[in-house]
């Protein structure tokens, strides 16, 4: 599935990083500096809530939007990101070309901000 | 008796023959060991390869199936199978479409077809598995026919399962029910999926009313388990099948003796924004339905606080525990009343309210 | 005199070419059925079925991991932060001190900012009694229990007490969970209303690479002893447990990983005070629903996977040999309504006769072989060349029984990859039946005829980090 972002999202014109679990994630995170980050929920090591708490907890990358992808529209889930802050929901199964649509958007709108 | 065989002519003849042998066998057992797990090794890296000249392949050209070779062998079809399920589960759209495409033009779909018809049980079970994940709508008569022809339960269960992916409205309801009463009832997360998925299937096709009307109908059918009924409801909850709430309320109202049915409709209704029943399973004999009571219990509109305070000094553990914790959720009448019980007489609802105090005092 | 010690030779002759054949068999008839199994395994999960798991939010129920410590300050923070670390949607972590007298409760306030819980205790099972239980204030899911000591039995005791949830997991202080494994065994618990308890493979850790509580690099431990413990672990978890699985009478869950569901495990009371008590657990898990007439399944499972250290010092493996083999004949024991009682069915006839006839009474009669050679030879009885044939026999056909489990090995997903291990471990096949099985023999036997000390012996705990870097990782 990184690899379909990955080659998606790259031929859309965007600089795309990719890492398997949440503790890989967090490294890169600290070594690429990313204007946006797409996580799923479900991941080894660190889950993708886990590793949201972790980013907004620290000073550095506090200020990174973050989308989370999840697989059910679990009201709890969806209650958990909102208090952590999170942007946006993605629940899968999702268009691609949708969310590459809203990705471009969104960063727009925030360079114009 | 060791002696007498110990003399016999050919005692030792034998002997020395099971000597050579083992010895033969053990040298060619470490070099089988060898040579099979290097072909594991390979087969593993060529499938990994294959998964990843797929995917891309799915994302980059509109015809994927002009530039992927056919696939030849197992390894080459698990390939070609995993890579298209994970994107089958994770995309819509256009990317899903040229999966599908992919699993017709390339012969993938017939292969596995064959493959549901092998001698062993598990290889027709791992080929159910395989097609299901496609969810393609012209393998339900294929699933059908092959249910019909199973011997296996376990293969059965599959069948069912893939089938429930491909729900379209009332007809496919019941025949997946039928098929599914004629089996023993395996497990209530099985019972449960299978409905999630019928739910989840209908909602795609725009007939989720459908699942309603299926309820209401089986609600008075005596020849379907209780237990079944629950495992709808229960799969009303995960799906949130709104349109069904009139229905699962009309559940609660009528299964008052099934403390199972009623634990899933409360959990049910809770989801759909429904508060009404919360009140009344507070009052329940079972104490697992008080207990789901409690868990919701700050939701209710209605006022609670008396009967949270009486279900301190409930006999079951968990009741009081709960019903403290439920108390604490209440704010500053529910302190006022945990400080009340946490110096009463009775033992037990005052270590209960004690605690809920804690827990109130760390949230803040 | 003469003519009784002849007879006694001779008779032990006949016994001993028994028991060879009767162990042998035993053995190839379990590997042959774990095979079948594994192939099985191998074709039903795939990854694709691992990952449709993970992505199910609601396929799963909550678990209490249970971890009971005795002295475990240098390895107790690693421990709990790789537990912290599995992948699961909802568990809680219990760590029972067991009267510690080191800094392990100390560590554990200090490093996870423990503050006092009030939680009423519903007091389901006996054990000392509790002294206080702390909560994390950064983890809301990681209780500290400070009790009395009273034994390990007694420590999970109250970790079930003070648990909240219907499933919980008993694991040893230094095990290393894979993250995947809970989810892998509490699966079954929902594919099987019927299932009360499971196991997964314990594999040894030595050798490894170990980065943040997580198994990085798999590899074989450099010393030999350590080394033919790997081939010792694959052969019980591998051939023995599948095997016995499949004949429905797995008489033994290995308490550096096990899931039970609790209500079963609090209707027999609980884990009983002995130096065995995971295998005494399963025995009488099988005897009260036998007994019953409940409906039950326990079943082992090759998927998930536990890491655990192996005794790097020859001291240090006889004190754990002796304190197994005194484990098990105390069950055996306790447990004797199960010996050869065909009301239990398989797990009388097959799964315990194997334990009394092959594993208990085993090393006492091995060792009645070695000696009665000379013996034979004293009085001009011994048939050199029978003997000489029949060690032979013996020998390479164990030989082919440990690379046959060395192949069942191959399709488990955390296995070792290079080559030169699987040739090294062929190689220790071989070793093992000189003088490695004899010392455990020895050991075995001496455990035998002192069974009822209860002892448990302090093992010597290095944290695993540096044990990993003293192996040569």
């Amino acid at each position: 599935m990184l690899l379909i972002f990955k080659a998606y999202l790259s031929k859309a014109g965007h600089e795309v990083v990719t890492a398997i679990d949440g503790m890989a994630g967090l490294e890169k995170v600290a070594a690429f500096g990313p204007e946006l980050i797409i996580l799923d929920v479900n991941m080894p090591r660190m889950s993708g809530f886990e590793m949201a708490k972790q980013l907004k907890e620290t000073e550095a990358t506090k200020d990174i939007p973050i989308f989370i992808m999840t697989s059910l529209k679990q009201e709890a889930n969806i209650k958990k990101g909102y208090d952590l802050g999170i942007e946006e929901y993605i629940t899968k199964p999702t268009n691609i070309e949708h969310l590459k649509l809203k990705i471009n958007k969104f960063l727009e709108r925030k360079k114009t901000c | 008796m060791l002696d007498q065989l110990t003399h016999s002519p050919h005692f030792y003849h034998y002997l020395y023959l099971a000597v050579a042998f083992l010895a033969a066998f053990n040298i060619l057992e470490v070099l089988f060991l060898l040579v099979h797990k290097t072909r594991m090794e390979r087969n593993e890296i060529r499938k990994e390869a294959l998964k990843r000249r797929v995917s891309t392949a799915i994302v980059t050209v509109t015809d994927p199936a002009e530039i992927l070779p056919e696939p030849s062998d197992y390894v080459e079809y698990a390939a070609y199978s995993e890579a298209i399920s994970s994107v089958l589960e994770s995309f819509e759209g256009e990317l899903a479409q040229r999966a599908s495409g992919l699993v017709r033009k390339l012969g993938i779909d017939s292969y596995y077809r064959s493959m549901a018809r092998d001698a062993v049980w598990y290889k027709r079970a791992s080929a159910i598995d395989t097609l299901s994940a496609f969810r393609l709508p012209h393998n339900r008569e294929f699933f059908l026919a092959v249910f019909r022809s199973e011997a296996s339960a376990d293969v059965r269960y599959r069948i069912v399962f893939g089938l429930s992916l491909l729900a379209r409205g009332s007809e496919d309801i019941v025949a997946i029910s039928k098929a599914l009463s004629s089996l023993p009832y395996l497990t209530a997360k099985y019972t449960e999926d299978i409905f999630f998925n019928i739910i989840t299937a209908l909602k795609l096709a725009g007939k989720e009313e459908d699942f309603g009307k299926f309820l209401t109908a089986i609600m008075n059918d005596a020849s379907i388990r209780p237990l079944i009924k629950r495992d709808c409801i229960a799969a009303c909850h995960a799906a949130a099948c709104e349109r069904a709430a009139t229905v699962v309320k009309r559940y609660f109202l009528t299964f008052k003796h099934e403390p199972e049915i009623l634990i899933a409709c409360v959990r049910s209704l809770v989801r759909m924004g429904n508060f009404d029943v919360i009140h009344e399973a507070l009052f329940h004999p079972d104490w697992r339905v008080r207990l789901t009571g409690l868990k919701y219990a700050h939701l209710s509109k209605d006022d609670l606080l008396k009967d949270l305070k009486r279900l301190l000094h409930d006999s079951n553990y968990h009741i009081r525990v709960n019903a403290g914790q439920a108390l604490a959720r209440l704010g500053a009448p529910g302190a006022q009343a945990l400080r009340e019980a946490a110096g009463a007489d009775d033992k037990f609802a005052a270590e209960a309210a004690a605690y809920a105090l804690t827990l109130a005092e760390a949230a803040r | 005199m003469n003519h009784h010690i002849i007879w006694a030779a001779f008779a032990i002759q006949h016994v001993i070419f028994g028991y060879f054949l009767l162990i042998n068999t035993t053995y190839t008839l379990l590997i042959l059925l774990a095979l079948k199994d594994i192939l099985k395994h191998s074709y039903l999960s795939t990854a694709r079925s691992t990952r449709r798991l993970l992505v199910a939010d609601s396929y799963y129920k909550p678990v209490s991991v249970v971890v009971p410590a005795y002295n475990e300050g240098p390895v107790i923070v690693q421990s709990v932060r790789s537990l912290l670390n599995l992948h699961y949607p909802e568990f809680e972590i219990l760590v029972i001190s067991d009267g510690s007298t080191d800094d392990t409760i100390e560590t554990l306030k200090k490093e996870f900012r423990l503050q006092e819980s009030k939680k009423p205790v519903r007091l389901q099972v006996p054990h000392a009694p509790i002294r206080a239980i702390y909560v994390s204030a950064d983890y809301e899911n990681l209780i500290v229990v400070d009790k009395e000591n009273g034994g390990k039995a007694d420590a999970i005791n109250a970790g079930i007490n003070v648990s909240s949830y219907p499933i919980f997991c008993s694991i040893d202080a230094d095990s290393l969970l894979e993250p995947d494994a809970l989810i892998k065994s509490s699966k079954l618990f929902i594919e099987d209303d019927e299932l009360i308890a499971t196991g997964g493979i314990v594999r040894i850790l030595n050798g490894c690479t170990v980065k943040d509580g997580s198994v990085l690099e798999i590899g074989m431990p450099h010393s030999t002893l350590e080394a033919i413990q790997v081939l010792e672990y694959t052969r019980a978890f591998l051939s023995g447990r599948t095997g016995w699985n499949i004949l429905k009478s797995l008489l033994i869950i290995s308490g550096a990983f096990g899931v039970f569901r609790k209500d079963m495990v609090v209707a027999i009371n609980g884990y009983r005070k002995t130096v065995g008590e995971d295998m005494d657990l399963v025995m009488r898990l099988h005897r009260h629903c036998k007994d019953n007439k409940i409906p039950y399944k326990i079943l082992f499972v090759p998927d998930p996977v536990c890491w655990t250290q192996a005794p790097f010092s020859l001291k240090m493996l006889l004190k754990q040999r002796n304190r197994w083999h005194r484990g098990l004949i105390d069950c055996l024991i306790t447990n004797r309504k199960l010996i050869l009682n065909p009301k239990y069915g398989a797990v009388s006839l097959l799964g315990t006769s194997y334990f009394v006839f092959v594993e208990a009474l085993g090393p006492v009669i091995e060792l009645m072989g070695y000696l009665s050679i000379p013996v034979l030879y004293f009085w001009g009885l011994l048939n050199t060349k029978f003997l000489l044939l029949l060690v032979v026999v013996a020998i390479l056909w164990g030989i082919s029984i440990n690379i046959a489990t060395i192949f069942l090995d191959t399709y488990n997903y955390r296995r070792y990859k290079k080559n030169s291990d699987i040739l090294r471990l062929c190689l220790l096949a071989v070793v093992e039946f000189f003088g490695y099985r004899q010392l455990t023999l020895l050991e075995r036997v001496k455990a035998t005829f002192s069974f009822r000390s209860t002892q448990w012996g302090a093992q010597k705990r290095q944290s695993i980090q540096a044990d990993a870097q003293k192996s040569g990782s």
